[in-house]
């Protein structure tokens, strides 16, 4: 039976993810002392078509993104760099942060039903990036090009079974439920 | 005397008929016909039965207006309370009409008639009382049920729920929507144009009056703008704020397999095109099958090729109802024309006169009779003058109603008295929201076209785009309304007969008469007492009629009386389309650890461990209930080692010449003194001075922190930190970053802790004096990194072992592996809890309850007595100075040392039914001392220890001891081992 949105979903590899915050002046001149730039803007993205990128998502965050292999030179850079900045810190989130791929035909079909922002290539262009709610978890939307057209999606590991299960059956599947995964509500409530 | 359809017209489809059934006959109709148009072409026209009365109905209207034609679809997709005029006829479909029994032409429900006199509005306020409501509610409520679920093959629609988003929504495809969307997708801006019908034209299609098809023109070169999205066969049903508008789609075309869809649509113009609906004069048993509204009559004809009966009678107030006399008699009907108004418009009779149909003028229709359908009507004329015509068919109009209820559900728009057509429209509204055409009282689709347009133009002008001219279009309709004579009923001339102005709720005249006698005369409490205008149809065609009632029996201008007011949803929503597949696994965010597979496949019972995070509640082994398993897990901690998954825990990292100065503002305690590689427990107060979060604080290096928090509170601590930093105190120097999922964290905990985590084979040295109770070290366990703290919430030696989360798997392998000698034991949050009541810790949502402060739960130790000032610590101060009666921690031990006590219970004097000096805040049965222990929160406690004190739960006194609140490890020796 084919899919009624036929995108096609990829759970990607763990990336190199770091995650930077400070005074504009700092996480500058931290940046530029580990080879990187800062977007101007919030809710851009500087250097998407080479690696690793930097993710402006507020005045005095961004979040560093390479590939899985670059995490442990990347790593070194930002802690020489960032130790010469007080007021600007940097710590290793890759463990963090899990990523799903959405491309081709439907992707945008899919996201709308729990994304509540405008997917239109006007109101998100590509090389745009934005924190936003996606069926009730915050993640960062990235609309990309390469390698072909459509959106990443960054949420907290914690909800990755959550998401994936969504992205699937949003898409027309069935429920992924692998044997184990638990995503049933708990039987009991209780603080601890 | 029958309905039948018509050898040729309509846009159904001829070439595919289509047999079905409804209460039991076979029948058969075509593709395209609602299930409404088939049973009138087969001159079916007892439909249903009336709510309360179980009076005998049919058709009325031929839309959503309909008031009551429910039925309930056996098959194909069984569902129920479907409405027979929007409903798509079915392949074999086999339906059934709702609340009779055995079927509507023959209901024995009807014998509720015999006691309409003990039935009016209000009646269960003043009837079945004794003696008692309770005895005579089943029934009632059976009988006053709509329609039955279907039994096991009931039909789950697919749905999808979804956002949306467009520049300009147009709501309606007929002449002036069709007009605005054609000028704002020409200036291309985006649009979305929502029409509840599957063709589009509105009251156009299969009137006639649009020749040349501009509708269906207009329609296809919509559709193929990239930047018009179409709609059909899709309802606006609600409008929330800011222009959040939903809409409902069925069977949409562009997503296989999907039934549903509902649409969360952000516009930033609007134009309501909904049109207008026909309002009928209510007259004595107007409510017979075989009397509908004039414009439902046309519908049939033009739509559906269905002609609604052979001779009819046409009574009107205003000039559209001609065209369905005109319309019935093309059609071959024998029709009269009586007109309330004694100067109807020349043309209007001219027309009449060359089509040779009867007209009485002046005059009123008083009564209908006949019981399964209408067989004849009383006229009256202007002098009193009674005369009966024998008719099949009664198409009556009293006027137009704008359709402007989405204005009105913005709660800024006016409802306000338009003189010249006798109803009402809408006044102003939210910017960026307009009505156009018939909505906004314009009649003529020409003219319509052109309003649309216009509205589209000024909308087009707000968002900086230039407004393409439009033609105007060649519709032709002879007979607009432009003038109405209100004739808001028709007064019945013998006592007892029925003028019904309400047909969901069966309210009538009288029900009207005697909710103002009975001193209900706002119009809001009116329609509430009478049940007016909350039934099936939300009082679509009914309720301008009551408003011109109540205005004229209390002597009221309408424009004073008011409408009440709309709220969505403007017709019945299916709430599975409104959740999507938001079900099962997706209908809540769980959060889960890296090991919740190897929980599970343990057996572990998950449990909600706070701020949506699942954790392990107990592994059971087989035959054990929770209680057993926990037992058994403490115990194994108490005597050899235990493991549990404390990712959830909140984490943050905290680095910068300022990070001092912020935690000595943040907790009770001094931390700037705090060294390096040494952690510190930290009580976090809120402004009000009582308890937020606790945790522990460790010092990484000269730089950098790492502050812990609870599972639950880890956002509210974000949030709180953040504040300060980014409002109070911008001009510090230092970051935080939360980490909490970064780390996973698997906790060794009991006196062979230590044993196990050498059995690891770190590369770094674990001894006590290395590694020191609130020390750390870190370094790698095999190949995994790994860093250690040593905290304890157990009462016993603890090391919390933190690891990227990418080896959280493998490092609890490990772990497994390296305390089996030792008999490791997996440990869940039940066990937790006993260990840390024995212990005396206290936790969130028990002892933390959002009135006690630091000093009542025994933390006064810790609140520093040098800094000058923290969050909270003022408040703190001025409670306890101004209530020195405070709640303080204290141990409970039931007097039956078997005794469990129910957590939260109150603890009153002597155990009476008085106002309680305490409460029981935990309560468990303890490995550690083989008895029921609890910990609870008692006024002056300290100063009681000793004392008997009794918690009462329910009519039960269960005496307890106060002891100190800890029973375990009170010198913290295994804790520090």
């Amino acid at each position: 039976m084919s899919q009624r949105y036929p995108a096609r979903i990829t759970r990607l590899p763990m990336l190199a993810l770091f995650e930077a915050r400070g005074s504009e002046a700092g996480l500058l001149a931290a940046l530029a002392a580990a080879g990187l730039n800062l977007p101007p803007a919030t809710k851009s993205i500087a250097g998407q078509a080479t690696r690793p990128c930097v993710l402006r998502l507020g005045p005095r965050r961004v979040l560093i993104m390479g590939e899985a292999g670059e995490e442990a030179a990347l790593g070194e850079a930002l802690d020489g760099a960032f130790a010469k900045v007080p007021g600007a810190d940097f710590a290793l989130v890759s463990d963090m942060f899990a990523a799903f791929e959405l491309s081709g035909k439907g992707s945008a079909d899919i996201l709308a039903q729990g994304l509540p922002l405008d997917l239109s290539e006007a109101a998100m262009p590509a090389g745009s990036a934005t924190g936003t709610e996606l069926w009730g978890t915050t993640v960062i939307i990235i609309r990309s090009e390469v390698p072909q057209p459509g959106f990443r999606i960054i949420v907290d590991r914690s909800y990755a079974g959550f998401i994936e299960d969504w992205l699937t059956v949003a898409s027309g599947g069935t429920s992924a439920l692998r044997p184990g995964v638990m995503i049933a509500p708990p039987r009991s409530w209780k603080p601890s | 005397m029958t309905a039948s359809r018509l050898a040729e017209g309509g846009a159904i489809d001829r070439t595919k008929p289509i047999s079905f059934s409804f209460d039991g006959m076979s029948l058969s109709g075509f593709a395209g016909d609602t299930l409404a148009s088939a049973l009138l072409a087969n001159d079916v026209m007892v439909v249903g039965r009336s709510f309360k009365l179980h009076r005998p109905r049919g058709l009325f209207g031929a839309g959503y207006d309909d008031p009551g034609s429910m039925v309930e679809r056996l098959g194909p997709r069984p569902a129920t309370n479907q409405l027979a005029t929007t409903t798509t006829l079915d392949n074999h479909g086999v339906y059934r009409s709702v609340g009779t029994w055995p079927n509507a032409r023959r209901d024995l429900g009807a014998v509720a008639q015999l006691f309409s006199r003990f039935l009016p509005a209000g009646f269960y306020y003043k009837t079945f009382m004794w003696p008692t409501w309770h005895l005579f509610e089943p029934f009632i409520r059976g009988a006053a049920g709509l329609g039955r679920v279907p039994g096991a093959d009931v039909w789950e629609p697919v749905s999808e729920s979804r956002f949306g988003a467009c520049d300009v929504m147009v709501i309606g495809a007929g002449p002036a929507g069709l007009g605005a969307a054609l000028v704002a997708g020409r200036s291309g801006a985006s649009v979305i144009l929502v029409d509840d019908g599957s063709a589009p034209g509105g009251r156009l299609s299969g009137d006639g009056g649009d020749p040349q098809g501009w509708a269906e023109r207009s329609w296809q070169e919509l559709g193929a703008m990239p930047n018009v999205r179409l709609l059909p066969n899709s309802t606006a049903w609600g409008y929330h704020e800011h222009h959040l508008i939903t809409v409902l789609e069925r069977d949409p075309r562009d997503a296989a397999g999907l039934d549903l869809r509902n649409w969360k649509i952000r516009a930033a113009e609007v134009i309501v095109a909904a049109g207008a609906l026909e309002r009928p004069i209510p007259f004595a048993n107007h409510d017979r099958p075989g009397v509908m509204l004039a414009s439902a009559v046309r519908t049939w004809l033009g739509r559906f090729g269905v002609r609604a009966g052979q001779r009819a009678v046409v009574f009107a107030n205003n000039v559209s109802a001609y065209g369905t006399a005109l319309a019935l008699s093309r059609a071959g009907a024998g029709v009269t024309v009586v007109d309330a108004r004694a100067e109807p418009e020349v043309e209007a009779i001219s027309a009449l006169t060359a089509a040779n149909i009867g007209l009485i003028r002046g005059s009123h229709v008083c009564k209908a009779y006949g019981r399964g359908r209408v067989e004849a009507v009383d006229v009256i004329d202007g002098r009193g003058r009674v005369s009966r015509l024998t008719c099949d068919l009664v198409a009556v109009s009293g006027g137009w109603n704008p359709t402007f209820h989405m204005a009105s559900q913005t709660r800024e728009a006016r409802s306000v008295w338009h003189e010249d057509l006798a109803t009402f429209v809408a006044a102003h509204g939210p910017a960026g929201f307009r009505l156009a055409g018939a909505a906004r009282a314009e009649f003529d689709p020409a003219g319509c076209a052109m309003d649309g347009a216009r509205a589209a133009a000024d909308a087009l002008a707000v968002l900086g785009r230039k407004a393409p001219a439009l033609e105007q279009p060649a519709l032709l309709e002879p007979f607009v309304t432009r003038r109405v004579s209100p004739l808001w009923f028709v007064p019945p001339r013998k006592k007892g007969e029925k003028v019904f102005v309400d047909f969901s709720g069966d309210v009538t005249t009288d029900d009207v008469g005697l909710a103002l006698r009975e001193g209900f005369d706002s119009i809001e409490l009116l329609k509430r007492y009478t049940t007016a205008g909350m039934g099936v149809d939300q009082g679509k065609s009914g309720h301008v009629n009551i408003i011109g009632i109540v205005g004229a029996l209390t002597g009221a201008t309408t424009q004073t009386v008011g409408t009440t007011t709309f709220r969505p949803p403007f017709v019945p929503v299916e709430f599975g389309a409104i959740a999507g597949q938001r079900n099962k696994a997706r209908l809540y965010p769980w959060r889960h650890t890296p090991l919740t597979d190897w929980h599970i496949a343990r057996g572990a019972v998950m449990y909600e461990a706070g701020l949506r995070w699942q954790r392990p509640g107990y592994y059971p082994l087989p035959g054990e209930d929770w209680a057993k398993a926990a037992s058994r897990e403490a115990k194994a901690v108490r005597e050899t080692v235990g493991v549990y998954d404390g990712t959830p825990l909140g984490k943050f990292q905290l680095k910068g010449p300022d990070v001092p100065r912020l935690l000595d503002l943040l907790y009770i305690s001094d931390f700037a003194r705090l060294s390096p590689r040494r952690g510190k427990y930290g009580v976090m107060l809120s402004d009000d001075g009582l308890i937020m979060d606790d945790g522990v604080v460790f010092r990484l290096n000269e730089q950098q922190w790492l502050l812990h928090s609870s599972t639950g509170a880890a956002d509210r601590v974000h949030q709180h930190i953040e504040q300060i930093l980014q409002v109070h105190r911008p001009d510090w120097q230092l970051s935080l970053i939360p980490v909490t999922s970064q780390w996973a964290n698997a906790t060794l905990c009991g006196p062979m802790a230590r044993r196990v985590l050498e059995a690891l084979q770190p590369d770094f040295d674990v001894s006590r004096e290395a590694l020191p109770f609130m020390g750390m070290t870190e370094g790698l366990i095999g190949d995994i990194p790994v860093r250690v703290f040593r905290v304890s919430w157990t009462g016993e030696a603890s090391f919390e072992l933190n690891t990227p989360a990418r080896h959280a798997l493998a490092l609890w392998e490990r772990i497994m592996a390296a305390g089996q000698p030792f008999g490791i034991t997996p440990v869940g949050s039940e066990a937790n809890h006993i260990l840390r009541v024995e212990a005396g810790y206290i936790s969130t949502g028990h002892e933390v309850d959002g009135t006690s402060d630091a000093f009542d739960l025994g933390l006064g130790p810790l609140v520093s007595r040098t800094k000058p000032d923290f969050i909270g610590k003022r408040s703190m101060e001025l409670r306890r100075l101004a209530d020195p009666q405070r709640f303080e921690l204290i141990g409970l031990l039931p007097v039956d040392p078997a005794k469990p006590v129910p957590e939260g219970a109150p603890l009153t004097p002597n155990g009476d039914k008085a106002d309680q000096e305490g409460f029981v805040s935990a309560c468990v049965m303890s490995v550690a001392r083989g008895r029921v222990i609890a910990l609870g929160l008692l006024r002056h406690g300290r100063a009681r220890i000793g004392q008997t004190v009794h918690a009462r739960v329910r009519n039960e006194i269960i005496p307890m001891t106060v002891v100190p609140p800890v029973f375990h490890d009170a010198d913290r020796a295994r804790v520090k081992s």
